[in-house]
């Protein structure tokens, strides 16, 4: 490890453990806390019993699992505890986009800066620790793993991993399906559709466990597998909310068209990037469409534009960073006037939407025929 | 792997600087934040508290004269369905007391706090009950709620 590499990580990493220390937490993590205080109880059902607990079942296990170690081991509050996790995974990620970046002869010490000493990824990693960086690894492990590796088995180790990323954090199905259609975009792509399926079955399986009871199952179709977002204050959502929160099509609910939309749209932009864009520019344009255009935006979801925009900065990289870090900064603070608040998740929404107008305009080739895999 | 070139040298000081005034920020108001988190906490244990109580409570859970229509969300406190209340009886013991349909009953409201707290309880397939515990306060913010559920058989014992 060189010197400049080495300081990097340093200084990144003392940043995060420095706001890893703060006392306070968000309300996400309280619900892990709690969830993970049930697990320690020998409570398995964790969708009967703790209704707030709107995520995977994977992360049941791994909030559980790091309790039992915290208690026999450490005994550190949890929110530090899960943010140290959570760095660990930032740490990977680094490790993997060092890895990209070497093969594509991109400047490692500029990638490590503008991933690793990004201010979102330190302040969602160090302060919030939500589990979505978890999904950008796992999918940037499997798209090294299959596109940039020489190592044995790339279809099945890639598939695992994709796989494992979306049971953790079902937050990048879009960009699973699209590496697994450029895996198999001069062969078949049918078979890149039934590898997804077989990743959907197993995600959805997952929940077979605790599906025995009506608490569970409305918990588990309406939050999680049905998406059903809480905020109507940023984003398409907020401009539905405004012009017509009541309006409704044959009895279904504007939002929820809006929602099929989404979905029916973003497979045909899949089948686009398919056609006209080179994998990991896809893959940080299918992010910035799913920012730009999702229902619902949450705050931990912008760190999923950071490692992709990191080996590819542009000034909208840069303007997105400032603005997204600003906001991540402030949300939490209940000094700050909601609106203020609000604003700015807006703000960010909005610079969203450019850095995607520029990038795909920047990525798109019309004639070329794409080279893969960069 | 090159030098640190000019740009990259702003890029991270301004990200030492927003970082550190994150830190300093956050730190500062955790103690308002801690308030929050403390009432969620109190809510919890209120959830905690009031499904103890419950499971003391299962012959009077499956009274036959209890009616349960069909609750359209079981974790929203403000649609109103066939809620209960944790009361205390003539008996001096604890009771389920139906409460109005109202959405701000107040015998909802536990005593000297700002927290309320109902009981929801529905049938399962299996001929046994969920009961789901709410405990929620509001702020400018809106409301805050926790909700713990228990299934109950008829041979529940507590």
């Amino acid at each position: 490890m060189t010197r400049s590499l080495f300081i990097i990580v340093a200084l990144g990493l003392s940043l995060r453990l420095l706001l890893a220390t703060v006392p306070s937490f968000n309300f996400d993590m309280e619900v892990f806390r709690m969830t993970a205080n049930l697990f320690h109880e020998g409570i398995r059902n964790i969708y009967q019993h703790n209704p707030s607990y709107t995520y995977s079942p994977a992360i049941f296990y791994i909030v559980g699992t790091l309790h039992t170690i915290n208690q026999a081991f450490f005994s550190l509050p949890y929110p530090t505890l899960q943010r140290l996790y959570i760095i660990f995974i930032d740490i990977l990620t680094l490790l993997v986009l060092l890895a990209i970046a070497k093969t594509l002869k991109i400047s490692k010490t500029r990638t490590a800066i503008f991933y690793f000493f990004n201010p979102v990824t330190i302040i969602s990693s160090g302060y919030h620790a939500q589990f979505d960086n978890n999904a950008m690894f796992f999918l940037l492990l499997g798209a090294w793993y299959f596109f940039y590796s020489k190592l044995p088995l790339r279809k099945v180790v890639t598939w695992s991993l994709l796989t494992l990323g979306l049971l953790i954090k079902h937050i990048l199905p879009f960009q699973i399906l699209l590496t697994f259609l450029y895996m198999f975009k001069n062969t078949n792509v049918l078979k890149g559709f039934f590898l997804f399926t077989l990743t959907g079955l197993v995600f959805l399986s997952t929940f077979i466990p605790f599906y025995n009871n009506e608490q569970a199952k409305f918990v588990i179709n309406e939050y999680i597998i049905g998406y059903q977002g809480q905020g109507k204050i940023s984003g398409i959502s907020a401009i539905i909310n405004l012009i017509c929160p009541n309006c409704a099509i044959f009895g279904v609910m504007l939002l929820s068209i809006y929602k099929y939309l989404f979905i029916f749209c973003s497979f045909l932009f899949m089948l686009f990037l398919l056609r006209h864009v080179n994998l990991l520019r896809a893959l940080l344009l299918s992010i910035l469409a799913l920012l730009t255009f999702a229902p619902n935006l949450a705050a931990q979801y912008f760190v999923l534009a950071i490692p992709l925009g990191a080996l590819f900065p542009s000034r909208w990289f840069f303007i997105y960073t400032f603005i997204a870090s600003i906001f991540l900064m402030l949300f939490q603070l209940e000094a700050v006037s909601l609106y203020v608040r609000i604003l700015l998740l807006n703000l960010v929404w909005l610079t969203t939407m450019v850095w995607f107008t520029v990038e795909l305009i920047n990525s798109y080739r019309p004639t070329e025929k794409v080279k893969l895999p960069i | 792997m090159g030098p640190i070139m000019r740009s990259e040298m702003v890029f991270i000081l301004l990200s030492v600087i927003i970082v550190l005034s994150s830190f300093v920020l956050l730190y500062s108001f955790s103690q308002q934040n801690t308030t929050f988190a403390k009432n969620l906490i109190t809510t919890t244990n209120l959830a905690q508290e009031g499904i103890n109580e419950i499971l003391q409570l299962h012959d009077q859970i499956f009274d036959s004269t209890i009616k349960l229509p069909p609750c359209e969300n079981i974790l929203d406190p403000t649609i109103t369905c066939a809620d209960f209340a944790l009361a205390v009886c003539d008996t001096g013991k604890a009771c389920l007391a139906r409460s109005s349909a109202t959405y701000a009953d107040p015998s909802w409201k536990i005593k000297d706090s700002q927290f309320f707290r109902k009981v929801r309880i529905t049938d399962d397939k299996q001929g046994g009950k969920n009961v789901t515990v709410l405990v929620w306060w509001s702020d400018a913010k809106g409301i805050h709620k926790s909700a713990l559920t228990r299934k109950l058989t008829k041979e529940t014992t507590p």
